[in-house]
């Protein structure tokens, strides 16, 4: 089976994403910091927040660098007449199938990190969940999009007929 | 043409939920004379404008709301300022049922709740109005669109009687409405033994919990009443707890709370499942329940999405358990709790067979389930609660042996390990029955899957229901053929995902080529 695989600028996305979730962590660590310095009652807690404030960081930058890699070369997706199958993780892999008679819609999407990069996401919305396709490029993704609703009016044409003939 | 109103609800819905909105009121107002004191009242006047806040905008929502029902859509029209019109077609509407407390069976009201498929996510187009009972039936008729398929084959009124003893109706109202085209498969009548035996059985873990949570209540309350009254300045009732040692103190609670909990689940359970029938019809099965609030659903047979036949430990013991249903427009009270879908309180194992191929298309239960091989066993005690469990066992160890932690002052320090080791003990237990029970199956027509420890929960999803299969692992649990496997179907969100845990990835590669495409 052919899988597909996002755009390698999703990478970038995904990095940049992390980056600022990082910088968010850094503020609170160097917050966290000054504050034990200043205030005379935390001064004997100053190590473990160094300590905790210097772990947390570090483990956001180690992330930053090495997760978006192992998270860009486990994502993929395929898509037949019948299926939609999308396979990502990073410690946990999951591979998600949903027939595509079950689509309730389908709908493109674009953050402000991808629309800088150019980026979509596309959004297979379920009654009972959904699920996306990220780090596309607009042709792709509107392709991605076109391709499901014509496979999904196909199938449902099919299904009256199939009905037919059973009974 | 138009067949029903414009008009508006009966002006009995401004009290709907009664004891839910004033049961705090009332009870406040009764510890104020209880105590002799209202101050407790002036200092939390807060409460009784919270209070009336529900009945007031069920007040303006009465005043400015209409229903109008033609062949067809439903049609509402709300507001005064902000003017809304909602059009629900007829064909979307998947269930119209009644609910009916104690107030409004004493007045002859029934509360009508429409739901189409779209409140599956939401409450956003779920309508309830309130209607004398005979307008209900007229209404619920209409709804279902069998007045108007009637009246174009030329039989007017021939579907729901009209009768005279709406004035105050009985359970024979309530019978009268599966009077209708449909055939009467079986009927079935759940006895008061059934009940109370369900209530004894049910597990009593929520119900230690909730009765937990309205003993501190009462304690708070109860202890200005009893703890302060003392003869000659002693304090008996006070006296006596505080001589208890830890683990007979934590015993006697656990004792109390438990036959607490049995009580109030045997009385709890009969109280709402009085006189529960199910009607298996052709196209639909008609479950009618209460006795405070009585209550009626009548559930589409092709809407199910799928069984679930639940166990707690002492249930599976004597091979019983209760049936429940998951349905695709089944949805949502009006607090967003989710509806209660017992389709029979409790049944044999042996029944079960019987009962699903009468009621549920498609549904069987299976002869065969794959279960976790037996090195899957240790990664079943990888989660959360048994890693809870030890974490907490190792903190009520290390309070006792470690010699930092003696200065910390706990009560009953030197047993809690005990206790600690009990719980990890419990839970241990739990996990190896989860391993026991789990099971996985799937054919062409529907997806079965065990699950649970002391709770044994069997689901039976028709496949036609599937909307997503997931598994989900670590790649080196992957590398030794084990996964989790996650089956989405076409039901409220709180009923819509089932999971079993580490069986073989055979399997769901089984389940995936077994779906309806």
């Amino acid at each position: 089976m052919n899988y597909e695989k996002p755009d390698p600028k999703a990478l970038t996305g995904w990095r940049i994403g992390r980056l600022i979730g990082l910088c968010i962590l850094l503020i609170l660590a160097v917050g966290a910091s000054i504050a034990v310095n200043l205030i005379d009652d935390l001064k004997e807690a100053a190590i473990p927040v160094y300590l905790i404030g210097g772990a947390l960081v570090l483990l956001g930058l180690l992330g930053m660098l090495i997760l978006p890699v192992i998270e860009y070369r486990q994502w993929k997706y395929l898509m037949t007449d019948e299926k939609v199958e999308i396979v990502h993780g990073i410690f946990f892999v999951s591979t998600t199938i949903v027939p595509i008679v079950r689509i309730q819609h389908i709908t493109i999407e674009q953050g402000p990190i991808y629309r800088k990069l150019g980026l979509f996401t596309v959004t297979i919305a379920l009654a009972s969940g959904t699920f996306q396709i990220v780090g596309l490029q607009e042709e792709r993704a509107r392709e991605i999009s076109e391709t499901l609703r014509a496979r999904l009016y196909n199938r449902l044409e099919e299904q009256p007929a199939a009905g037919e003939e059973s009974e | 043409m138009i067949r029903f109103g414009p008009r508006r609800s009966h002006p009995l819905i401004i009290f709907f939920n009664f004891f839910k909105n004033f049961g705090l009121l009332i009870a406040l107002l009764a510890f104020c004379i209880i105590v002799g004191s209202f101050s407790a009242l002036w200092n939390n006047v807060a409460l009784p404008i919270v209070v009336l806040m529900g009945p007031l905008s069920r007040l303006y929502s009465y005043l400015f709301t209409t229903y109008t029902i033609d062949d067809k859509k439903l049609f509402i029209e709300k507001g005064l300022l902000n003017k809304q019109k909602i059009e629900i077609p007829l064909t979307t509407i998947t269930s119209v049922d009644f609910t009916q407390s104690l107030i409004f069976q004493v007045m002859g009201v029934y509360m009508v709740n429409v739901e189409n498929a779209a409140s599956i996510r939401g409450n956003q187009t779920k309508v309830q109005f309130a209607l004398k009972s005979e307008t209900a039936l007229d209404a619920k008729a209409l709804l279902m669109g069998r007045k108007t398929r009637n009246a174009g084959e030329g039989s007017t009124h021939s579907t729901v009687p009209m009768g005279d003893d709406a004035a105050y109706p009985t359970a024979d109202v309530f019978h009268r409405q599966d009077d209708d085209n449909e055939k009467i498969l079986s009927r079935r009548a759940a006895t008061i033994g059934e009940l109370i035996m369900m209530g004894l059985l049910q597990s009593k873990g929520l119900m230690m919990f909730q009765v937990l949570s309205g003993a501190a209540v009462v304690i708070t309350f109860g202890s200005q009443l009893f703890f302060h009254e003392s003869v000659d300045g002693q304090q008996y009732i006070f006296e006596w707890f505080q001589k208890l040692d830890g683990i007979r103190l934590v015993l006697l609670v656990l004792a109390a709370l438990y036959l607490v909990g049995i009580v109030a689940g045997v009385l709890l359970s009969t109280l709402k499942y009085f006189g529960f029938v199910i009607t298996n019809r052709s196209d639909s099965i008609f479950v009618e329940y209460g006795l405070l609030t009585r209550k009626t659903h009548t559930i589409m047979k092709d809407k199910i999405s799928g069984i679930s036949f639940k166990q707690s430990f002492l249930m599976d013991r004597i091979h019983m358990g209760m049936v429940y249903v998951f349905v695709a427009g089944f949805s949502l009270e009006e607090d967003n709790a989710p509806k209660d879908a017992l389709l029979f309180p409790l049944m044999r194992q042996k029944e079960l067979i019987g009962f699903l191929k009468g009621h549920v298309p498609e549904v069987e239960v299976p002869e065969v389930y794959t279960k976790p091989e037996t090195r899957a066993l240790p990664y079943f005690f990888l989660c959360p609660r048994f890693l809870l469990a030890v974490v907490l066992f190792a903190s009520t160890l290390a309070v006792v042996l470690v010699p930092a932690a003696h200065g910390i002052s706990l009560p009953f320090k030197d047993s809690l390990w005990m206790l600690g080791l009990v719980l990890l003990l419990f839970t241990a237990a739990s996990v190896a029955m989860e391993y026991r029970h789990t099971g996985i199956h799937a054919d062409a027509s529907q997806v079965s899957l065990v699950s649970g420890g002391f709770t044994k929960n069997r689901v039976f999803l028709r496949i036609g229901s599937v909307e997503s299969v997931r598994e989900r692992a670590t790649l080196t649990k992957k590398n030794k053929n084990m996964t989790h496997v996650l089956v989405s179907i076409i039901a409220v969100p709180q009923y819509a995902n089932h999971r079993v845990r580490n069986v073989s990835l055979d399997s769901f590669r089984h389940l995936a080529s077994c779906l309806r495409y």
